[in-house]
């Protein structure tokens, strides 16, 4: 017990077992716990929105973890067979709100492939330059609060100034801060604005400068390496097996990223890094955020230099119907592999549109992750398994 | 391997197990013998061949008589590759069951959970498909079955009904999405009642409007285009008129013609005052405006007629400058006029593309001629200082105010990073007129803008390379863009370097 309390280095602790006051060992040498039923949630600062996790403790120990979903359930799929494919846009928009330019990106996509429409190239560039822009910024909001719940108050103000100028950025160009709605089947809404790709290629220096600021905020920071370090190992097969994608496989190793196997839009023209770690803990899966945002800051300048001039939309019949048959789409989201599986009956509302979201897969590991561990180290957890409620539950 | 041959490859190791293989995309589908689906899923994880090993999503599919198809897609990281692994449920739509994969997959839990709660189809062997993972617990019924209607298009039909058999199914009470006949809502009562409104709206309308008129009268000369405008929205509207009644009790925003306009706008279009700054509805009701400056919807074909009338009233309602020298109406040809000039110049496509591209691909029949038409008008007519639009159609303002000044330089300037010289031709574009509103949605990306280029007006070519020489952002090398981020870094040499927007000149706030 008492080589478990005492930290190397750290000397006696005062009142600690080494002085031998507080703790009184019996029996076995064990002490007897408790057994606890806990609710955590359904509204709970980290939590990031309403997900309840249903915990059975033995002491501190976490026995068993059920995470409970639905919440924030808004039938997105069933409204999604109710509307046409432009209106479609707008409403995965909002199902990660975080992630909203790589959603509607997906279900362009996937009626595109289906019409075998060909893309203007300009618009297919314009399409990274946003997804990445938009990637940052969902980076940049959990690089904040990850730090937020674990005690580090700092770099969420630090993020969101920086979100604030990307977001403005974004707005110049969608008119929107938050759900862009700026694809549509064919294209995009409108070209950039002028001056864009200037502001573009300043705004990606900025947040590089400020990208190794939070590095070395955080990854400085002697507690918050403490608390993350070796703490939720997702073991590699086990993450396959749950389906676990982005940020949170490739902290276990595996560099599966859909713009690198499968490239979409004009990631084959673009060299995208995908940084993995070693252990898979929470501290990975951080660390690969970080070096992510650096990653999509290098495809931004990649695509700032190739960019052609053209026209971005393409002519289109008023009503758009996607043929019959079905495909599914994958897309590197931010959060991880986000897809849409679309079964088409050649009308111009889907028959079934299945999303394929990052976060409830990544949600439904949660329960492997939390058992046996420490109930203190639930929110590291919690917090590096990045994921949006209303992405789980749709 | 290649889907055909996987295709092959499945057929090989399951025999008669796999019922259908399916190629369609590029993409394999496996349909197999339900009873077989646990084997088969564990051939795809652990034959080396296969090595599906990524557990991507499992999902139910309504097959109609068929009753229910569960997919599950799975995806090799060593491979490469991907199946749908599809089998329907036997049971027909009563009593779907299928044996469970949890066994293989750990992943297929939650996903097999969620498929029981959409469409109650029950898994053998699965751990626990209750409580219900996404719907409450005391929730009745399954849905994503097509039997289970949205409540909102039982109450109300489906708003955005356009084409005319469709409105025909809409009014005889029939939702859009669902297989059986929902109960017939009173079609007529609410048609009446929206007609009612929308007259009151009209009226509404067409009073702020003569009281505007009256106002300018004095002060403007009286454009052609407001006459048009007038009449149209004044017209009765002998075939739009049920469609746009019904929309209007539903609260939608009558403007079909954008597709920007989404239900969100929706029910202010006809009895609020103007949002100028609302970019959807500012797109709306541009179109018809500068299309009627020209008599466009006078030559227009039937639908876009049809289109422009419909959404001709909301135009008037909300825009209440319509009569008078609507500051919107040649800001809105301007930025047609721009984006036309930068996109024709880059790649020669015809204006329509354009057109239909800012108003949200719906107006696609538009002449090129009435662009045109439009831009020349607006050359002439356009008062320089207009208020309340964002973004883009901001620089499109100063766009317009430039080709009133006299020549166009403009008319020369490709793409907006294509062509250094047309921008720096165009010092006066940035400058931002006196009284300027960008609006809600101004972008500081342009009022950066116009801090960079005002600086230097008159000889923006003779900007130093080399000042930017030593500038990280030197590596960005697209020779074209040079001239203008040259001038931005000149501007940044004035402001904080980690401050990129530091919002400058009166365009941004008054």
């Amino acid at each position: 017990m008492t080589d478990t309390l005492l930290r190397p280095g750290s000397g006696m602790l005062p009142g600690g077992p080494g002085e031998g006051m507080l703790v009184e060992v019996r029996g076995e040498g064990e002490l007897r716990t408790q057994d606890m039923n806990l609710n955590i949630g359904p509204q709970h600062p980290a939590t990031h929105g309403v997900l309840r996790v249903v915990i059975d403790l033995d002491g501190e120990k976490i026995v068993r973890a059920t995470p409970v979903i639905g919440y924030m359930h808004r039938g997105f799929e069933k409204l999604a067979e109710a509307r046409d494919y432009r209106q479609i846009i707008a409403l995965v928009n909002r199902h990660d709100w975080l992630s909203a330019f790589c959603n509607e990106l997906g279900v362009a996509l996937a009626v595109e492939r289906m019409m075998e429409l060909e893309v203007p190239d300009r618009a297919e560039w314009i399409r990274v330059l946003m997804a990445e822009w938009n990637r940052v910024l969902n980076h940049l909001m959990f690089v904040g609060s990850f730090g937020l719940e674990l005690g580090a108050i700092t770099p969420v103000f630090f993020a969101f100034r920086e979100r604030e100028d990307i977001q403005g950025l974004m707005e110049s160009a969608t008119g929107g801060r938050l759900h862009f709605t700026y694809t549509r089947v064919g294209g995009l809404k409108e070209d950039l604005p002028r001056g864009f790709l200037a502001a573009s290629a300043k705004m990606t220096r900025n947040v590089r400068v400020r990208n190794s600021e939070y590095r070395d905020l955080l990854e400085g920071n002697e507690i918050f390496k403490a608390r993350t370090r070796k703490v939720g190992i997702l073991p590699p097969d086990v993450a396959l097996d749950y389906g676990v994608s982005g940020p949170t496989l490739h902290a276990t190793g595996i560099a599966e990223d859909a713009r690198v196997t499968e490239p979409y839009c004009r990631y084959d023209k673009v060299n995208v890094h995908v940084p993995v770690g070693a252990t898979g803990d929470s501290y990975d899966r951080f660390q690969i955020l970080l070096a992510r945002i650096d990653a999509s800051l290098d495809i931004i300048d990649q695509v700032l230099d190739n960019i052609p001039p053209g026209p971005v939309n393409v002519k289109l019949p008023k009503i758009v119907k996607a043929p019959e048959g079905e495909i599914y789409v994958r897309t590197e989201n931010p959060l991880g592999q986000g897809g849409y599986y679309l079964v088409s009956d050649g009308k111009k509302n889907p028959w079934r549109l299945k999303m394929r979201t990052p976060s409830f897969n990544n949600i439904s590991a949660m329960s492997y992750l939390l058992k046996d561990q420490l109930l203190s180290d639930m929110i590291a957890i919690l917090g590096s398994v990045f994921f949006v409620v209303g992405d789980v539950d749709r | 391997m290649t889907p055909e041959d996987l295709a092959e490859y499945f057929r090989d190791k399951l025999g008669a197990r796999v019922t259908d293989t399916k190629v369609a995309h590029g993409q394999l589908t496996v349909t197999v013998d339900p009873e077989a689906l646990p084997t088969a899923a564990r051939l795809c994880k652990e034959d080396p061949a296969l090595r599906f090993d990524f557990f991507d999503w499992m999902s139910g599919v309504d097959e109609r008589d068929a009753g229910f198809g569960v997919v599950t897609h799975l995806y090799s990281v060593e491979h490469r590759h991907h199946v749908n692994l599809r089998a329907v449920a036997p049971g027909g739509r009563d009593q779907p069951r299928l044996p469970s994969i949890t066994g293989v997959y750990r992943g297929a839990n939650w996903h097999e959970r969620e498929a029981y709660d959409m469409f109650g189809v029950e898994f053998d062997g699965h751990p626990g498909l209750l409580p219900r993972i996404l719907t409450v617990e005391n929730f009745e019924g399954f849905p994503l079955r097509k039997e289970f209607h949205l409540s909102t298009r039982d109450a109300k039909p489906w708003p955005g009904a356009k084409e005319p058999e469709e409105r025909a199914s809409a009014e005889a009470g029939q939702s859009v999405t669902t297989i059986d006949t929902p109960a017939p809502v009173s079609a007529e009562d609410k048609a009446a009642a929206a007609k009612a409104k929308a007259e009151r709206a009209k009226a509404k309308a067409a009073a702020m409007r003569a009281k505007k008129a009256g106002e300018r009268a004095a002060a403007e000369p009286q454009p052609a285009g407001g006459d048009l405008t007038e009449r149209a929205a004044a017209e009765p509207q002998p075939a739009g008129g049920d469609d746009q009644a019904s929309a209007a009790a539903e609260g939608a925003a009558p403007a079909p013609a954008s597709d920007t306009a989404t239900m969100d706008a929706g029910g202010e279009g006809l009895d609020k005052p103007p949002a100028p700054s609302d970019p959807d509805l500012a797109g709306a009701g541009e179109m018809p405006e500068a299309a009627s400056a020209t008599d466009a919807p006078l030559q227009a074909d039937e639908g876009e007629a049809e289109e422009t009338r419909s959404a001709s009233p909301a135009a008037a309602g909300e825009d209440v400058p319509a009569g008078t020298p609507a500051p919107d109406e040649p800001m809105g040809a301007a930025e047609i006029a721009d984006s036309d000039i930068a996109k024709d110049a880059a790649a020669g496509a015809v204006q329509g593309d354009v057109a239909a591209g800012a108003t949200g691909d719906q107006a696609g029949e538009d002449e090129p001629v009435d662009d045109l038409a439009a831009e020349t008008a607006s050359g002439i007519g356009a008062p320089p200082s207009a208020s309340g639009t964002p973004g883009v159609e901001a620089e499109g303002r100063h766009g317009g105010a430039t080709e009133q000044s006299g020549d166009r330089p403009a008319a020369e300037t490709p793409g907006m990073n294509a062509d250094p010289q047309g921008r720096a031709a165009r010092p006066a574009d940035q400058t931002p007129a006196p009284g300027a509103d960008d609006g809600a949605s101004a972008t500081r990306d342009s009022g950066q803008a116009v801090s960079a280029t005002t600086p230097d007006p008159a000889a923006p070519d003779t900007t130093p390379g080399g000042d930017a020489s030593d500038r990280p952002v030197e590596s960005y090398p697209s020779p074209d863009a040079e001239p203008l981020r040259a001038q931005e870094l000149q501007a940044d040499d004035a402001d904080p370097p980690v401050e990129p927007t530091t919002p400058s000149g009166e365009g941004e706030r008054s």
